[in-house]
């Protein structure tokens, strides 16, 4: 709603209300756990493909819990609810022909609300006789914003703007999460917690956040040609202490048309060419709320079997924290001609990253194990091109293309106190922190063993009793462990571990022939070289064919679907299943292969090289075809237009990656290249038509 | 003049930079309290003094949510006290804490990363407790406050120093880059909190039942100063000094040692109100806590029904193993190494409720129970004088029926399924970690060394056996006759062994005495003592697995290539 109060005064409002149901099955985990490999999905992989091993095997069923179909059909129901409410307000006021105040402020209200229930035979309710766990949960946030504008042109040619204003923003977070287990009547499923026989304590979490900024910017351009942009912003965050709240952040930009200068202006052809450059900063205060501030929290310990409360600190808190700043450089072209047959634009960047807010891990003397600092500076540099070419227009035929191109490189420049790294807390499943901050390199490099291949018989000592054995052929799968295995002393030894033949081998870096933590590297770089987009269209007539492929080239995936998968460490336990190459293709006395290893075996799972595979990919992303009917034949239909469409999305995806996608994502920002079984990109076939009458 | 007014206007907005002190920025946590505003009443003291004792066992340390529960006596601890030793092996691979179990821990491994965040973290906790002493109104508390958290923060030293050796020492706020101690310093600083808590502590702590008082630091004291003279006498770790001089024992006076712990034990079995209570088994159920309190001087204490819903799980412990699927019990990961059972005498009590079969769901056996204080606890096949031990060996033709797996660990007892608020995997039993029985096993070890009066030191196994046998004075003179050693350390070891199987004393009397090489190169593997026999296939895949992954400089745990990373101060210890 827009009302002209009067002549000077207009004011306005708008409102919003949405409202979103979810039901059904689910395919994460349950318990709002986030991010494991034990949801569906990746259950569906993991699950063991027989109940029955043999005809008396119970194993399966001893677990009590029913097969995955059933549980992901019967045992699990989950309703999710979120409603929202927006709104703002704004009045303008012009107080002078050129000089306008705007006062504006918007809202937004909402609520989350989860209900979910495990059923005593799902997976993630059996232990527990049936989980229920519910979650209300409430956000309201505002943003007040008020701005002085002067705008001013002086014969056309000195363009002139001013802007000031100042903002306010509040945002309050409450929820409330209650469950409860041991349900003996199941019936009522997550509409009565009250049938839990326990109840967990609830728990609650309320917080509020709070920002003041204030900005200004002018803008001058002269006849169109050389443009100025000045700008800066002060923003201060209730995030930091009193102190260090505020950041500064100006910026400046300049622009130049030459297709505007008399001397290119008769150039009929040239449509627009612009040379832009600019410099400014940026700031981010993205942290765990209250970050700088020690804080205690409730615990339990036990009296004569009655629980009793205590409190204690669970963060210590940093005072210093500040705005992370990121000082961008830029200079850019924009360039088109023969009236849009060409078009063209291109820049080049660098990105300074300095104060980085990171969460690094401590020395447990300091009594935490992490804590929010700003720390070193990261850099990103790289070129982003984009570049529309109409290649015919011949009659009724038309072919353009699209083409993208972004490459950029990211490097980890300081990481403060003279380190050469710093760890980042991810633990491997079997192996130690699988990611580090290290000074040249990336963020979210892989930081591992490099596999070396199988140990074979070859490589030890081989006893039966005080019998040396060189005829290995004597040697099968089921007298494997009869017989000793002594490394030879020349071999590469995995310290602290009895390695046998058919164990995973890692190569030695520092020559001690021992491999142990000092011999990770970095075995893995998550960022690509390039990546790049094609789409081509073609139409004729009524048709249109249109073509998208898209690709990323040069960046590594840490595979964790195969680190789980293939080794079988939990081989005959209940859920894991084993791929079929890895199954068929293991070592053993009568099949010695140097790439699968012996199944269960002590060295197979560490993260290494062998699961970090080449993400590359080169997609047909999109392929579709559409076919504007003629007039006369709609006329004959009593139809004013008709337009049908056929579309298929992710047709197919030429990779070398052996997961199920090679463009992953990970909820881990300093280690984004993870796949740890997400779920499989749809194929998505769409047919549509256009009606009108 | 207009644009001077503009210009006062566009630059209005910085005005509001004052905002640095605006109040409208100064948020403070609602759900979370601050240090500075707690400290200020003294019931404020006794809840942060159970969050100091809450580490023994927790969970959860701080806001990230983040498990601990593998580092601490929630459920990971016991491995890595009490594993790898020749009582109790583990036939699972391939995740925490089982990999202590088979002697197979890295420096990567979760459990000892947790356990040395989270105790480093009751220390934490304790310090800032420390720091604030000052705050509290009077003197007697001050006293009793402090005592008590020197206590816990020696009790976490003490288990740092025993995973680990020499360890950083902090008792005030560290940034963290304090480098190892030598042991010297450390027990220095262990033995000094301990004296402290036993001079001033009375009979009873701020939380009654679970607190340590003067008598539970005697005991600490008891068993630190054993630890040292035995390590001192055995040249404990002295092949790694070239690598790790930190980890000298050379400084002790073992003599002046056993004599303290000797002192420390006799003022306990004296003077406390402790007894050995009757029922030796009620020392190890989920619902017998009452009876606990009476012996044991210090518990991992866990509530019936805890309202953060966290229970330890219960395949963790050294229980009876079953399944979820029987009406039985769940659990399983433990396995008793059988060798330990032969060391019972046949009428030794002991015997059958230390080593039970397992709760299989095939053997088609109806479960029955025995009701203790009005909960049912289901009793396992494997008593001598069942029918189903007979069936499991038969002592004439000394042969074993395939049929049942052999023995288990069965020392903790769990109440039959459902009956409990928890789930079948989880338990409430309270782990003991000082019991009354050990002091007497501890003088009688300190008598031994200080007196070398072997008829003496019996003197304190006695009452221990005596309970053990029921009361039955004759029996109590056949059990003493029989386990009897001309070489009096040989039988303190085993008398240990036999009252203290699976409570995590085990692994580290054969560390002290020196004996750990010997005895895990050579765990027996079932034909050692029964010929023709072999144990089944996962105690053989257990004890296996020890045997070939045990090295002599396993007895000092790994620090992890994080911790090395982020304080470059610290240094690994030798070998690793």
């Amino acid at each position: 709603m827009d009302h002209p109060v009067n002549a000077r005064l207009q004011v306005g409002a708008m409102a919003h209300y949405s409202r979103n149901v979810g039901d059904g099955a689910m395919t994460s985990t349950g318990g709002g756990s986030g991010f494991t490999t034990d949801g569906i999905v990746q259950l569906a992989y993991r699950e063991r493909p027989i109940p029955r091993i043999t005809e008396h095997d119970e194993s399966f069923y001893t677990l009590g819990y029913t097969t995955l179909k059933e549980f992901i059909t019967k045992e699990t129901t989950r309703n999710t609810l979120a409603q929202r409410v927006t709104g703002n307000v704004y009045a303008d006021w012009k107080i002078v022909p050129d000089l306008t105040f705007r006062a504006q402020a918007s809202g937004t209200v909402s609520d989350a609300n989860l209900k979910e229930f495990f059923t005593s035979k799902s997976r993630w309710g059996f232990q527990k006789q049936g989980v229920l766990n519910l979650r209300y949960q409430n956000t309201a946030s505002y943003v007040a914003t008020a701005t002085l504008r002067y705008k001013h042109s002086w014969n056309h040619r000195h363009n002139f703007e001013a802007l000031a204003g100042a903002e306010l923003s509040d945002y309050i977070f409450d929820a409330v999460k209650m469950s409860a287990y041991n349900f003996d009547d199941e019936s009522s499923g997550f509409y009565n917690i009250a049938k839990g026989g326990v109840q967990k304590a609830p728990e609650q979490n309320y917080y509020t956040y709070s920002k003041m900024s204030a900005f200004g910017r002018v803008n001058y351009n002269y006849r169109s040609r050389y443009y100025l942009t000045l700008n800066c912003r002060a923003d201060a965050s209730s995030r930091f202490s009193e102190g260090s709240r505020t950041g500064w952040f100006p910026s400046l930009s300049v622009g130049w048309k030459p297709s505007k200068e008399p001397f290119l202006k008769r150039q009929k052809w040239l449509g627009n060419l612009m040379l832009r450059g600019s410099v400014g900063a940026s700031g981010n205060d993205r942290i765990t709320m209250y970050s700088n501030l020690a804080q205690m929290d409730v615990n339990y310990y036990s009296q004569g079997g009655q629980e009793i409360l205590g409190v204690s600190s669970v963060s210590s808190g940093n005072p210093h924290l500040k705005w992370e700043t990121t000082w961008q450089y830029d200079l850019g072209l924009d360039f088109e001609a023969w009236k849009g047959r060409v078009s063209l634009t291109a820049d080049v960047y660098y990105k300074d990253t300095r104060n980085m807010l990171y969460q690094s891990t401590l020395s447990s003397q300091s009594g935490f194990a992490r804590m929010w600092d700003n720390i070193g500076r990261v850099e990103n540099k790289g070129i982003e091109i984009s570049l529309s070419t109409k290649n015919i227009v011949h009659g009724d035929f038309v072919w353009a293309t699209d083409i993208t191109f972004d490459l950029n490189r990211n490097k980890v420049r300081d990481i403060g106190e003279n380190l050469p790294f710093r760890e980042v807390g991810i633990a491997g499943r079997m192996t130690d922190n699988i990611t580090r901050l290290i000074v040249g390199e990336p963020i979210g490099v892989m930081y591992g063993y490099v596999a070396d291949g199988v140990y074979q018989f070859d490589d030890f000592v081989i006893m039966k009793g005080d019998r040396e054995v060189t005829d290995y052929g004597e040697i099968t799968s089921l007298n494997y462990n009869d017989y000793s295995y002594t490394l030879k002393d020349d071999v590469v030894h995995i310290a602290n571990v009895t390695t046998k033949p058919g164990d995973r081998k890692y190569k030695d870096l520092d020559g001690d022939n021992s491999v142990t933590s000092e011999d990770r590297t970095v075995i893995g770089r998550p960022y690509p070289l390039f990546s790049a987009g094609l789409a081509n269209s073609f139409s004729f007539k009524g048709f249109e064919l249109y073509v998208f492929l898209q690709g990323s080239f040069g960046n590594d995936i840490f595979n964790e679907f195969r680190a789980i998968t293939e080794p079988g460490a939990n081989l005959g336990v209940y859920r894991t299943n084993v791929t079929r190459e890895s199954f068929y293709g293991a070592w053993s006395p009568e099949n010695q292969s140097n790439s699968f290893a012996r199944l269960v075996n002590p060295t197979n799972g560490w993260f290494s090289s062998y699961y970090v595979e080449d993400a590359g990919y080169l997609r047909l992303k999109t392929l579709a075809l559409s076919w504007v009917v003629p007039a006369s034949l709609c006329s004959k239909a009593h139809l004013g237009g008709l337009k049908l469409t056929a579309t298929v999305d992710n047709l197919y995806t030429f990779t070398r990656y052996s997961g199920v996608d090679p463009a992953v994502t990970s909820d881990r920002a300093l280690f984004p290249s993870w796949d740890r079984m997400t779920y499989p990109r749809a194929r998505t076939v769409t047919l549509g038509f256009t009606a009108n009458f | 003049m207009r644009k001077n007014i503009l210009l006062a206007a566009l630059l209005l907005p910085f005005g509001f930079l004052s905002c640095e002190k605006a109040s409208f920025l100064d948020r403070k946590p609602y759900s979370t309290t601050s240090p500075e505003n707690f400290y200020t009443r003294e019931s404020q003291f006794k809840l942060a003094l159970t969050g100091c004792y809450e580490v023994i066992n927790t969970k959860k340390l701080d806001l990230s949510g983040n498990n601990y529960s593998y580092g601490t006596y929630s459920q990971g601890l016991q491995w890595i006290m009490g594993c790898p030793s020749d009582e109790i092996v583990t036939a699972k691979t391939g995740t925490v804490p089982y990999y202590m179990g088979q002697a197979n821990f890295l420096e990567s491994d979760a459990g000892l990363k947790q356990f040395w965040t989270a105790f480093y973290h009751g220390i934490y906790r304790c310090n800032e407790l420390l720091d604030n002493i000052g705050r509290l109104e009077t003197e007697e508390q001050k006293v009793q406050y402090a005592a008590e958290a020197r206590f816990l923060r020696a009790f976490y030293y003490y288990h740092l120093a025993w995973v680990y050796g020499a360890v950083p020492v902090v008792d005030y706020p560290s940034l963290g880059k304090e480098p190892r101690m030598p042991l010297e310093r450390v027990y220095a600083c262990i033995l000094d909190d301990l004296q402290y808590a036993y001079d001033n502590l009375s009979e009873k702590g701020v939380l009654t039942t679970s607190s340590a008082n003067r008598y539970t630091a005697a005991a600490y004291i008891a068993r630190i100063c054993n630890y040292l003279a035995a390590c001192k006498r055995n040249d404990v770790g002295r092949a790694f000094l070239g690598e790790q001089p930190l980890n000298d024992f050379s400084w002790v006076d073992a003599d002046a040692m056993n004599r303290r712990a000797l002192e420390a034990c006799k003022d306990v079995i004296e003077n406390s109100p402790y007894i050995l209570i009757d029922n030796y088994s009620n020392l190890f159920r989920e619902t017998t806590k009452a009876d606990q309190y009476k012996e044991c001087l210090f518990l991992s204490d866990i509530a019936i029904n805890p309202g953060s819903g966290d229970w330890p799980a219960s395949s963790r412990l050294a229980a009876p193993s079953g399944s979820s699927y029987t009406p039985e019990v769940y659990g399983g990961a433990c396995m008793a190494v059988p060798k330990i059972f032969l060391m019972y005498d046949k009428e030794d009590p002991r015997r059958d409720h230390n080593f039970t079969s397992a709760m299989s769901v095939n053997s088609g056996k109806t479960m029955t129970y025995e009701t203790i204080d009005g909960y049912d606890y289901p009793i396992p096949f494997y008593r001598s004088t069942s029918s189903a031990y007979k069936e499991w060996y038969n002592s004439d033709t000394q042969t074993y029926n395939p049929y049942y797996s052999g023995p288990c660990a069965g020392k903790y007892r769990l109440v039959k399924k459902g009956a409990m608020a928890h789930a079948n995997s989880q338990h409430c039993i309270s782990y003991p970690l000082m019991r009354l029985a050990d002091v007497y096993l501890m003088a009688a070890e300190a008598e031994y060394f200080v007196s070398g009066d072997a008829a003496e030191a019996r003197k304190y196994l006695r009452p221990v056996v005596l309970r053990a046998a029921q009361g039955d004075e004759d029996l109590c003179d056949r059990l003493m006759t029989t386990y009897g050693r001309t070489d009096f350390v040989e039988e303190i070891l085993e008398s240990r062994e036999r009252e203290l199987c699976f409570e995590m004393s085990r692994k580290y009397d054969l560390i002290r005495f020196g004996r750990i090489d010997d005895a895990l190169l050579n765990l027996p593997l079932g034909t050692d003592i029964l010929p023709g026999r072999e144990f089944t296939a996962n105690a053989k895949n257990g004890i296996t697995a020890v045997r070939e992954n045990w090295e002599p400089h396993k007895i000092w745990a790994p620090i992890s290539a994080e911790q090395l990373g982020v304080n470059s101060n610290l240094t690994q210890n030798a070998r690793w």
